[in-house]
């Protein structure tokens, strides 16, 4: 079998190192572009959101240009579409292709184990030892390239020479989805944030932060957001996402894991604010209540702002936009809501984008 | 006398205006877009008199709208801004008493909350555009009417009837039927106002007060049919201004007026004459393929758009071997 598996800012090359060094056949799908949208819209179904829509073009390019045959997806099990996330997708792409869909689930709360039983499924045997070093090797670069991500909304909008964080972050990225050995990745993220931090920046006394939040695909993928992050830095604003691709993978190391307990402890607390605790912990699908949690935290972790952003037709996100309102009103923060679809044309997009950033700078002028 | 030129390039009209440095506004032109902003461009600046500009020096050059930033490239703008910041800075210029506007278009609305003449909220219509001039006109056509019938044919109503206002394709079919079913056109035809006014109101306000004073400017303001019906919903009576069309404009003008104007711009007549071509590509350097978009006045690249990196928007040079 050759696998494959969807976009989601390079997470996919991420998979490709870690089964390729297991021994099976990875081939990552093309980066998202016009022609992913134009085989998603065409092969979805009435009612799929974008992400649904995007994975199923990015699934249908991996089998038609690079020969890939079977899927590997994180997260596809996860309260999103009530766990059949990945189902919709299986069935669709069968009903076109006219045959089976091979589909294996690296579930997100036991990613490791998951992995271990797809390799079995899959015949392959590799050695515990091996195993354990490629699976460590992989959840770092996931961390690193998380990393790299924050350093660069950290530091772009204050870059001198326009541009030049995104070909440092690109650069980066490329040579670290490259590399084999543990110790080279761990050489090249060393090697980004000393090139993120040595460069001289043009920090003005008063930044502007903002939290970007709402469904993972919308905040994570580049293209499926309009590129936000760029926008955001090119009007002086420095960007978190409230998810990032630590949500995809577990921490290896202990301090990681505790910090990502501890951020799960805060959102649990700040989204019982304003929904019952049982759907703080458990969740009302997708990522609604995380969503909620990271607007609530908002205000006291120093965002100046919330931008939320999903598709259309996000039920969780939908349900989050009510209690994200109260949350702007009570802590007097800022909030856009985007719904970000398949439109090319970038000019409203851009327009609320430019009247945010100018109401936001405007309110903190004002209350200094 | 140095004067500031505001221009709001909308996807429906091309609205210009003539600020000098006092406030006052000493010309207005608007044109329609027709799918080319710089043809309309062309025909706004036709109106713009040698007589009204006689003892004026364009000195600078704002431009707002959906088109902005082409535009803005062609004529080498001082200040390219979006739509919404201009409205705003017109309202609290020209009246600041202001701190709701309502503001609808061609193909988008927009609702401003402002305090002390600052922005505090906004909303635009996220993915339909219902309750926009674009359908008001459509219907306009297919009832033979011209908008500005249509608008006083509504004010002979004395009820609207219940029309479906939340899609422009049920809106349609309901007002086939009523017309099909013997109702009087004037009834419908505000019922349709009605609609887009409760549109316009369910999408935008989502829980935000429409605090009085309320202005209502943009195209559909001459619309006396709307006007009447956001008054009947509101219950507030609206302030249209004076300059209702050309707000975007004006603010363009106002933001120009107050900008450093370090460019080196060539003469006007110069620039519009210029042959403009646009060539779109794909950048494949990096994963982020970016679309971009070259532009050039008479053979010269003059800008691009689209570039994440900034690579080609700081060195144009770089797209040389392209075109």
């Amino acid at each position: 079998m050759v696998l494959t598996s969807p976009n989601m800012d390079r997470i996919s090359h991420v998979y490709a190192f870690l089964f390729r060094s297991m021994g099976c056949l990875f081939r990552p799908p093309p980066p998202v572009d016009e022609k992913t949208r134009y085989w998603g819209r065409k092969l979805g179904r009435e009612g799929f959101c974008q992400p649904l829509n995007n994975c199923i073009g990015d699934i249908y390019r991996a089998f038609n240009e690079k020969g890939a045959n079977a899927v590997v997806m994180t997260a596809g099990d996860d309260p999103c579409r009530y766990g059949f996330y990945w189902y919709n997708q299986k069935t669709a792409l069968e009903h076109v292709l006219g045959r089976e869909v091979p589909f294996f689930i690296i579930n997100h709360i036991r990613p490791k184990s998951s992995v271990e039983q797809i390799l079995r499924d899959l015949g392959v045997s590799v050695s515990k030892k091996h195993f354990d070093e490629v699976w460590l090797h992989t959840m770092e670069k996931i961390f690193f390239l998380a990393e790299m991500n924050n350093w660069a909304n950290r530091t772009r909008p204050y870059e001198k020479k326009r541009g030049e964080t995104s070909r440092l972050y690109s650069r980066f990225v490329d040579r670290l989805l490259k590399t084999q050995t543990l110790e080279d990745s761990e050489e090249v993220f060393k090697r980004a944030i000393d090139s993120f931090q040595l460069r001289s920046l043009d920090v003005p006394d008063s930044r502007l932060r903002i939290l970007l939040t709402g469904a993972i695909y919308e905040v994570m993928e580049p293209e499926a957001n309009h590129n936000i992050e760029d926008r955001l830095a090119l009007l002086g604003v420095e960007v978190e996402r409230s998810l990032t691709h630590h949500d995809l993978a577990p921490i290896i190391s202990k301090e990681g894991r505790d910090r990502i307990a501890e951020m799960e402890m805060i959102l649990t607390q700040f989204a019982s604010r304003y929904i019952v605790r049982t759907l703080a912990e458990e969740g009302f699908g997708g990522y609604g209540s995380t969503t909620i949690g990271h607007a609530a935290r908002a205000r006291s972790f120093g965002f100046d702002g919330i931008v939320h952003v999903h598709s259309f037709s996000c039920m969780p996100e939908i349900i989050a936009r009510p209690y994200l309102k109260e949350i702007s009103r009570r802590d007097k923060i800022p909030l856009l809501s985007l719904v970000v679809e398949e439109l090319t044309s970038d000019e409203h997009f851009q327009s609320r984008l430019e009247t945010f950033v100018d109401m936001v700078r405007e309110k903190k002028r004002r209350s200094v | 006398m140095r004067a500031f030129l505001g221009i709001d390039v909308g996807s429906v009209r091309t609205k210009l205006a003539l600020v000098e440095e006092g406030g006052e506004v000493i010309h207005r032109s608007c044109s329609r877009t027709l799918s080319d902003p710089i043809q309309a461009l062309r025909r706004c600046f036709k109106g713009l008199l040698p007589d009204k500009i006689r003892n004026h020096e364009i000195s600078r050059i704002g431009v707002t709208g959906s088109a902005r930033e082409l535009v803005g490239m062609f004529l080498d703008a001082d200040v390219v801004k979006n739509e919404i910041s201009a409205h705003a800075r017109a309202v609290s210029l020209l009246h600041p008493e202001i701190r709701t506007v309502i503001e609808i278009g061609g193909q988008d609305s927009k609702l401003i909350l402002m305090e002390d003449g600052q922005v505090t909220d906004f909303a635009m219509n996220a993915i339909c555009a219902a309750g926009t001039g674009s359908f008001l006109e459509q219907q306009a056509k297919r009832l033979g009417l011209s908008l500005d019938s249509l608008g006083s044919l509504a004010l002979k109503s004395r009820e609207g009837l219940s029309i479906a206002g939340r899609c422009t394709v049920f809106a349609e079919s309901d007002m086939v039927y009523k017309q099909q079913m013997g109702y009087a056109r004037e009834d419908i035809i505000y019922g349709l106002c009605l609609a887009l006014a409760r549109n316009y109101l369910n999408t935008m306000s989502q829980g935000k007060d429409f605090l009085p004073p309320i202005a209502f400017q943009g195209g559909v303001a001459a619309n006396l049919g709307m006007r009447r019906a956001f008054e009947e919903l509101l219950g507030e009576s609206l302030t249209v201004p004076r300059y209702f069309l050309h707000m975007g404009a004006l603010g363009a003008a106002f933001f120009a007026s107050g900008s450093k104007g370090s460019q080196k711009r060539a003469p006007l007549t110069e620039l519009l004459s210029a042959r403009f071509k646009l060539r779109p590509w794909v950048c494949e350097d990096c994963d982020q393929r970016c679309r971009i978009m070259i532009y050039s006045r008479s053979g010269t690249i003059i800008g691009v758009k689209g570039d994440l990196c900034g690579k080609y928007t700081s060195d144009l040079r770089l797209l040389k071997t392209i075109l």
